[in-house]
């Protein structure tokens, strides 16, 4: 039965392959070239240019294009108040002082804001009022590096521009950074000057406001975020823009969207230095200098440190550590199998299709095993045979304490392939949650949902996420072998959609009557609090999963989709699913 | 957790996988076009695919396609040979992608899902295959689809698919299992 499905899913695959390599796409690449050689010729002239934009707009959008022209003209006439009184540009200066200048068409300061309480320290009773940009931002940066607040261990500037003249923005932001690079090199300073201009939403502003950053900062942060977005703003916005840069520039590989420009390199001479966290990965590996290859750092933040992710190669397999950069305490570590390595066996389809597994239970033996640990003192999420890459696995993951094991194990040769652990110590930090509701609310909203006690569950994680730009909590827990799995909006509470899985299951046994399809879809309306004649596009088949027959019912009611697995022996709901409808 | 570059990815279909560091490689050393231009071929129409099942139009997806490539040359030196070139092509791709859908949401003016009358354009699409697309258009979710198309036609391993979509892998083996299940119902 199961080969007959893996042939059938193979051949879905084959048709899906075939049917988007037929896609044609439009031929793209003169333009791409001709952009690209634009490019190269601007970089070696020296000039750098922000990436050029496609010269065909979208046909949509010419029509803005043209009503934005309009609204330019009307504001012509601009008379000697708006040339001398109206802000023409906001520059903000991030360290951790957050200092905000706002400025006049002919750049002369109109306000200088201090953001936060040591921005309150640099500007004193100084009045720029009147002064220039440049000199105020001089004596800005002057009056930090006295103080402490660019140092050694923390030398990197945000300097981000906001200008309703975009061009002219940019040329101000080339321009102060220029300027700033001159003063700390005549002060004998080695810093590194971040600079963007701003182009921000009300989104943005909206989680600036709520963090009590600036824009410049919550810019910076959701790049990082573009770039990789297992970052969430809360963690990031509480770091120094010092860390921020080292993050930044350490993700150079995944190129981002928006461009920020940087210069000089972010220190790191808060931390242990590269030289040590590799070495308390070797000596974890128990692997020596010249034993390794493809040797890789950059700079994360897990687990609620800054740590040095260092990855390398060496007899066939791939390491991966997190490494605290403060302490140099190993945070989380990974070994996989490297599948191209050349002289492992190829034992692939051959056993695939060999009969002669090993046992689950002698999986998870092997696990433990492995681990150091003690059946009764962790707590399995799941283990389950896999095939990856045409090769039997079981996939054994298991909690102990507040750490998570994931092995993969060969189903044949009982081999670890690969397994991962991670400390799960992260608290998040106790800041402004705007008008955000609490992570707890979100677990007792869910709870509640659920019909269960906090005691008699174990979660998984509950974490806020942004899901189609809105924030979510994604609450994931397990109460006996049902793993449930809800989406909360943060702001609402409301239950966005939620998840059941019923994986320990035994299979039922087979061939034993047979609830009918009608039952099973009355099981699954009344399990879902719809009558009826509610429902519209309601399906229901027979379907074999892992030897068991079930029966999936799907349907819509109330703008929502459901669909349920049934098993067809005894009516038993093993899976479930809300969402909404689209 | 680690990061796209511990991704490798399978020997494309088309055969010209081997060469796609070496391209890269010569982009980020002597801005070489032809190089980018034999990188464009062997790789535009998964590029492409992954693009149009993420934006839902062609306007965007062309504008992704093309921008894509801009990036690739631009940033071709700070790509670091560890074998997984088109999985970074590809997270290029889906940030240029991501970047789009947001900026829509920022102005409101969404584009309409043409990709239906683009089919029905092209030549090369038998009606078989412009039935598949349309149910993988209509009846996977935007997660599920990602991860048919990451797999099906870019050929990435399901561990691969769940490093550059940032999810579990027993998520990404369960999506795809039901997304392919629900295909199969339909095809």
């Amino acid at each position: 039965m199961k080969g007959e499905r893996i042939m059938q899913n193979r051949e879905t695959e084959n048709r899906v392959q075939q049917a988007f390599s037929h896609l044609a796409p439009p031929d793209v690449l003169e333009s791409v070239l001709s952009d690209c050689q634009a490019r190269n010729l601007n970089e070696e002239k020296g000039t750098v240019l922000s990436m050029p934009e496609k010269q065909k707009a979208p046909k949509w959008v010419k029509w803005a294009a043209g009503a934005a022209a309009a609204l330019v003209l009307a504001a012509g006439g601009a008379g000697y108040y708006q040339i001398n009184h109206l802000v023409a540009s906001t520059v903000s200066l991030d360290v951790n002082p957050s200092i905000e200048i706002k400025v006049n068409q002919k750049e002369k300061v109109l306000e200088v804001i201090p953001r936060n309480e040591d921005a309150q320290v640099i500007t004193g009773d100084m009045d720029f009022r009147g002064s220039d940009l440049e000199l105020t931002v001089n004596a800005l940066i002057g009056s930090m590096l006295r103080n402490g607040y660019l140092s050694e261990i923390a030398n990197s500037i945000l300097v981000s521009v906001d200008s309703k003249d975009s061009a002219k923005g940019e040329a101000l932001e080339k321009k102060l950074t220029e300027e700033i690079n001159e003063f700390l090199k005549t002060n004998d300073f080695s810093g590194s000057v971040l600079s963007q201009t701003l182009a921000a939403d009300s989104e943005q502003q909206k989680l600036a406001e709520d963090y009590g950053i600036t824009l410049g900062k919550a810019q910076l942060i959701q790049e990082i975020m573009e770039k990789d977005p297992r970052h969430t703003f809360a963690d990031l916005a509480s770091l120094s823009i010092n860390e921020l840069n080292l993050l930044h520039s350490s993700d150079a590989a995944q190129p981002a969207v928006m461009e920020i420009s940087t210069t000089g390199n972010a220190s790191e001479k808060a931390y242990i230095g590269e030289a040590k966290a590799k070495a308390a990965a070797l000596s974890h590996a128990g692997l020596k200098e010249d034993q390794i290859s493809r040797y890789q750092m950059e700079f994360d933040y897990e687990h609620g440190v800054m740590v040095y992710e260092i990855e390398f190669y060496a007899d066939g397999y791939e390491y991966g550590y997190d490494i605290n950069a403060a302490t140099g305490d190993i945070v989380s570590h990974e070994r996989e199998r490297d599948d191209d390595f050349a002289a492992w066996p190829q034992q692939g389809s051959a056993a695939a299709n060999s009969a002669e597994y090993i046992s689950e239970a002698s999986a998870k033996s092997i696990a433990l095993k492995h681990a150091g640990l003690q059946e009764s003192s962790v707590n399995f999420i799941r283990s389950k045979i896999d095939y990856d890459d045409g090769r039997a696995v079981y996939d054994v993951e298991f909690w102990s304490g507040s750490t998570e094991y994931d092995y993969e194990i060969d189903a044949v040769s009982g081999e670890i392939i690969g397994y991962d652990y991670d400390i799960e110590t992260y608290q998040p930090s106790a800041s402004q949650n705007g008008s955000y509701i609490s992570e707890a609310s979100a677990k007792s909203i869910a709870l509640k949902h659920a019909g269960l006690q906090e005691s008699s569950v174990n979660f998984i994680r509950s974490k806020i996420d942004y899901d189609d730009g809105r924030a979510v909590y994604d609450v994931e827990f397990w109460s006996g072998s049902t793993e449930y799995d809800y989406e909360i909006d943060a702001v609402s509470g409301e239950i966005i959609g939620y998840d059941y899985d019923a994986e320990g299951d035994q299979p039922s046994s087979q061939g034993s009557g047979d609830i009918g399809a009608e039952k099973a879809k009355s099981i699954a309306f009344s399990h879902a609090g719809v009558s009826s004649s509610s429902v519209y596009s309601a399906k229901c088949e027979l379907d074999y999963d892992d030897g068991r027959r079930i029966y999936e019912v799907e349907f819509k009611s109330g703008g929502y989709e459901f669909g349920y697995d049934i098993d067809a022996s005894n009516g038993n709901i093993l899976q479930h699913e809300k969402e909404r409808d689209d | 957790m680690l990061p796209i570059c511990l991704m490798s990815v399978v020997e494309s279909r088309n055969g010209c996988s081997g060469q796609l560091e070496l391209w890269i490689g010569k982009i980020a050393a002597d801005a070489d076009s032809h190089a980018l231009a034999d990188l464009y071929h062997c790789t535009s129409a998964a590029v492409y695919a992954f693009a149009l099942s993420i934006v839902k139009n062609t306007y965007d997806a062309e504008d992704v396609l093309h921008d894509c490539y801009v990036k690739v040359f631009s940033a071709a030196q700070t790509y670091r040979p560890c074998g997984k070139p088109m999985a970074w092509i590809m997270a290029i791709a889906r940030n240029l992608c991501l970047h789009k859908l947001r900026e829509h949401q920022r102005t409101a003016d969404f584009p309409a899902e043409n990709w239906e009358e683009a089919l029905e354009a092209q030549e090369t699409i038998s009606h078989e295959d412009r039935i598949i697309i349309r149910e993988c258009m209509n009846r996977l979710s935007e997660e599920e689809r990602q991860i048919v198309v990451l797999h099906a036609a870019s050929g990435f391993k399901h561990r691969e698919i769940a490093q550059v979509l940032e999810l579990p892998l027993p998520t990404v083996l369960s999506k795809y299992h039901r997304a392919i299940k629900k295909l199969q119902k339909y095809l």
